[in-house]
């Protein structure tokens, strides 16, 4: 036990090697996010600056080469009433990263969690509603109702439910007038035509003034209300590479039976990893990090493939 | 915390009651002017259509290698903004086909600046209030003189009349018409030559 506590205690250096390397990985996806919203960014002021058709996340691409935002490309498609072949093809591709990364869009490329966070806009902490015990940590076996409940029970599917009964009703792609992505370059793209071209609309205020209802006045867009978040979960459920894993002969509460809620707390999807149905709320997990970085004991870390069977070691 | 119930009865309410809003706002959005009379780029489907299939990917915006187009802001229309609306005021179109290119959603198809209907962008009209050869007979015929497909001549009157049949809406007059800087002690920024929709041109019964 005492042994334990030192460890808690020592600096860094005093680690075992290996300890320090999960935190490195961990604190280097961090910087590594930060890099992947900035050249987001600069393509998008690349394609104001310049003849280039590069585009925003609406759609970037070059010449007839594109992606499109899934959500996007569903909405347009069904307010038409007609199958895109090219775009339903990109659909398909992002679809396909979102089965092998997750929610990955969410931490590493949209500006709202960003946003949300410079204003200090997190929702509640949760906390471990029953910890897993050492022995009795064993998580649930992926099942399709198993991740049809926790779907079913996540806001955010009925949420992406809405809006495409909304985009059936008004035969338009009514949720990207409102999607805090396109308000977000909808503001820098305002900014540019007000300094750039010196003129000035009424959107270079309203955009900004959307976002500001949007994620900062309201807590929980990220967490209950994003229809994106909602369709990337679908796909989600069933991305089971690069999600977190915890070693059990490690961590404080399976190893030990302490109480801790470290990797809990800072989870921005509030993932609890020694829950009987973690393998579902992992369907959420936008392979941020955070919970690697945090943990005191670094006993997580993100593996390719999971580990298929459980071993004494590692829980799955 | 599993139960066998997949969700709790008032979740599910809440859960129905959040979709019926959501299709409540999108009858509600039936309601606003949906079909905006703005000029769009060539070979742009009907406004209906346009609507349905723009995402607000402002590709076609940043494409334009004349710089013609612009995102709409709010004053054009709640739902309108952000699509792509043409500006004359610097430049004109050359039909280069980038915007049907790069348009992900098939909002823009093929034009021909020849074959004018269907896809061209507007219909040009003179403007008696504003041209400078209705101000001084026979003063001026840059539109006539720079119409790339001959879709402006001169009237009887020494007037430039323009044919709708030719008309692309290409905005090479409107560009040049120098009727703005020239008559600017009378107030006003209409040129003496625009552009206008064919919406504009079917309900105003034609230009001279």
């Amino acid at each position: 036990m005492t042994e334990e506590d030192k460890q808690e205690a020592a600096p860094a250096e005093e680690k075992p090697a290996e300890v320090s390397h999960e935190h490195r990985v961990a604190s280097n996806m961090k910087r590594l996010q930060t890099v992947t919203l900035l050249v987001i960014l600069v393509a998008v002021i690349v394609s104001l600056a310049f003849d280039s058709g590069l585009g925003t996340p609406s759609s970037f691409g070059i010449g007839s080469f594109f992606l499109l935002c899934p959500l996007g490309g569903i909405e347009a498609m069904i307010a038409s009433g007609s199958f895109l072949p090219v775009g339903f093809i990109a659909l398909l591709i992002l679809l396909i990263f979102a089965l092998v990364f997750g929610r990955a869009w969410c931490a590493w490329g949209c500006p709202a969690p960003r946003i949300r966070r410079f204003f200090k806009r997190d929702p509640k902490p949760a906390k471990h509603e029953a910890c897993a015990k050492e022995g009795s940590g064993g998580c649930q076996a992926w099942s399709l109702i198993g991740s049809l409940r926790h779907l079913a029970r996540d806001k955010r599917t009925w949420a992406l439910l809405a809006v495409i009964v909304a985009t059936i009703v008004a035969g338009i792609p009514l949720f990207c007038l409102i999607c805090p992505v396109g308000l977000t370059f909808g503001t820098v793209g305002s900014l540019w035509h007000l300094i750039v071209d010196k003129q000035m609309t009424w959107s270079a205020l309203v955009f900004p003034a959307a976002l500001v209802v949007e994620l900062i006045i309201c807590r929980v867009w990220c967490l209950s209300l994003c229809p994106i978040a909602g369709l990337l979960n679908i796909v989600g459920q069933f991305a089971v590479g690069f999600r977190p894993k915890v070693k059990a002969s490690t961590c404080l509460i399976t190893s030990e039976g302490k109480e801790c809620s470290a990797c809990l707390a800072v989870c921005p999807e509030q993932i609890d990893l020694h829950a009987t149905d973690t393998v579902q709320q992992l369907g959420s997990c936008q392979r941020c990090g955070a919970c690697a970085r945090t943990c005191p004991t670094s006993s997580i870390s993100f593996k390719v493939r999971p580990q298929t069977r459980s071993s004494d070691d590692e829980t799955s | 915390m599993a139960s066998s119930k997949i969700m709790s009865r008032r979740g599910f309410v809440a859960g129905a009651g959040a979709v019926v809003v959501c299709a409540g706002i999108g009858a509600a959005a039936r309601f606003l002017p949906d079909t905006a009379n703005v000029l769009r780029p060539p070979g742009s489907v009907d406004e209906d259509e346009f609507m349905a299939r723009c995402i607000h990917c402002e590709r076609c915006i940043s494409v334009c290698p004349t710089d013609i187009l612009e995102p709409a802001g709010i004053e054009v229309g709640v739902l309108q903004v952000r699509t792509p609306v043409v500006s004359f005021a610097k430049d004109c179109c050359t039909f280069c086909q980038k915007c049907y290119e790069v348009c992900p959603t098939e909002a823009i198809v093929p034009s021909d600046p020849y074959v004018p209907v269907p896809g061209r962008i507007g219909v040009a009209e003179v403007q008696p209030d504003r041209c400078l050869a209705f101000y001084t007979r026979g003063s001026c015929g840059v539109c006539v003189e720079n119409c790339p497909y001959g879709a402006v001549s001169f009237d009887e009157d020494r007037l430039p009349v323009v044919d709708e049949d030719l008309c692309n809406g290409c905005g090479t007059c409107e560009r040049d018409c120098p009727a703005n800087v020239l008559t600017s002690f009378s107030g006003g920024s209409e040129r003496g030559i625009i552009v206008v929709t064919e919406r504009t041109h079917a309900e105003e019964g034609g230009a001279l």
